[in-house]
């Protein structure tokens, strides 16, 4: 799929242009650094989680689709986003959270032994990734290998040569674009909000809580003043579950965002700034853990009466 | 910068905006046997726009474009057909008639997909 080739040729282009903002780190302030790599992991298990409550939510919209179908067919039982999807997801993350790790290494006073280790760490993520990817016979795509065998020479390279020529600052302005660009990415795939604008946040509100919600009106029409009432709190409950689903993707896509003008602020020098970005991602962190909180199994339609 | 495709979009959002017809439409009801039947076919539109979200970022197709035209048109037969939603058979019709157009087109982008 393009998406998929562009999300890898991105991180691909990230990736390598991080390698140099690692060479030359160490004029960017310590704590920064060591609390965007602590960002970023946050963030990363942040995606995993939404992405994969998002995932089960439309699974069991299918199950309900399938079980209504007069056959029973593979082909009904579908979710969003796709385990490639969310795979790739995880890759990008992981790329940006192995990488910020290494930057806070860099930061120690063995520096220059460590750089190395960075180094080879850098190239085993490259190493997993490519062997993920082969593994993966619903994503193998012609190129790809290829690609990333391309990438893992090219990011080796100029990881030697930033040794000696980059400084953090630089380099930041000129990976700046490609960070970004990946944040972008992942937050047009969330969507900017559930009415109006294309993605998951959309497709939830769609898929998953209008046909919950249609599912109780042709009980609540036939059924007596006391049932009606008891409908009437499963709808309310359905409703609320709604808006609280929103708001982990939305909360998601707010960090994604943040993440990538914390960078530009480590690009920019400025660890004030950083560090207010930081701080509000840690706010939507732990806004999302609230409202995971209130997620209980899927409320289950009445029984027709 | 990726972008998402056009059609698969175009597709996307007819889906949404029939889907809202219909959730508005089973909320104005009174009669609990047409609620059953426009719940059902929420459901299978349902079905279509997890497909169509899955697809939205595929390249550019210029084969899907005579199939979302029609598609297009259809869709505005199925906004009659639900303004006069009483008539249940012309509904269904309109329903069935619309998401054929539909499986088509993702067909193909499916297609499309995994040749690329």
């Amino acid at each position: 799929m393009n998406y998929l080739k562009s999300l890898r040729m991105i991180a691909c282009l990230f990736f390598s242009g991080l390698a140099v903002l690692v060479a030359g780190c160490r004029t960017v302030d310590s704590t920064a650094v060591a609390n965007f790599a602590t960002t970023v992991t946050a963030v990363k298990t942040q995606a995993d989680d939404a992405l994969n409550a998002t995932a089960a939510l439309t699974r069991d919209a299918s199950i309900s689709y399938a079980a209504a179908q007069p056959n029973l067919a593979e082909a009904n039982f579908i979710e969003t986003p796709t385990g490639d999807t969310i795979s790739e997801w995880d890759g990008a993350f992981s790329t940006m959270e192995t990488y910020a790790q290494n930057m806070s290494t860099l930061l120690s006073p063995d520096a220059v032994k460590d750089f190395d280790v960075a180094a080879t760490n850098l190239f085993n993520q490259f190493n997993e990734t490519a062997s993920r990817l082969k593994a993966n016979r619903i994503n193998s795509q012609a190129g790809v290998n290829a690609l990333l065998a391309t990438a893992f020479t090219e990011t080796a390279g100029l990881i030697m040569q930033a040794r000696q020529q980059a400084t953090a600052i630089k380099v930041a302005r000129a990976t700046d674009t490609n960070i970004a660009t990946i944040c972008t990415l992942f937050a047009m795939e969330i969507g900017a909000d559930r009415i109006t604008s294309p993605g998951l946040r959309k497709t939830l509100y769609e898929t998953v809580w209008t046909p919950r919600l249609a599912s109780l009106t042709p009980s609540f029409l036939a059924a007596n003043a006391a049932d009606k009432a008891a409908i009437c709190q499963q709808y309310a409950d359905l409703l609320s579950k709604r808006d609280a689903q929103d708001q982990v993707l939305a909360s998601l896509r707010r960090s994604i965002l943040l993440l990538s003008d914390a960078h530009h602020a480590l690009a920019q020098g400025k660890p004030a700034s950083i560090q207010a970005d930081l701080n509000v991602i840690a706010g939507e962190i732990q806004h999302t853990r609230d409202l995971f909180n209130q997620f209980s199994p899927p409320v289950t339609p009445p029984v027709k009466k | 910068m990726p972008t998402q495709n056009p059609d698969i979009l175009a597709v996307y959002n007819s889906l949404c905006a029939q889907q809202d017809a219909l959730s508005l439409a089973v909320q104005q009801t009174t009669d609990p046997k047409l609620a059953a039947v426009i719940s059902t076919e929420i459901q299978e539109v349902a079905h279509r726009i997890i497909l169509t979200q899955n697809l939205l970022f595929l390249a550019d197709a210029p084969k899907l474009s005579p199939l979302v035209k029609n598609i297009g048109a259809a869709s505005q037969q199925l906004t009659t057909a639900i303004s006069q939603i009483q008539q249940v058979t012309q509904f269904l019709n309109g329903v069935s008639s619309y998401l054929s157009l539909v499986d088509q087109a993702i067909d193909l982008a499916k297609t499309l997909a995994a040749a690329a």
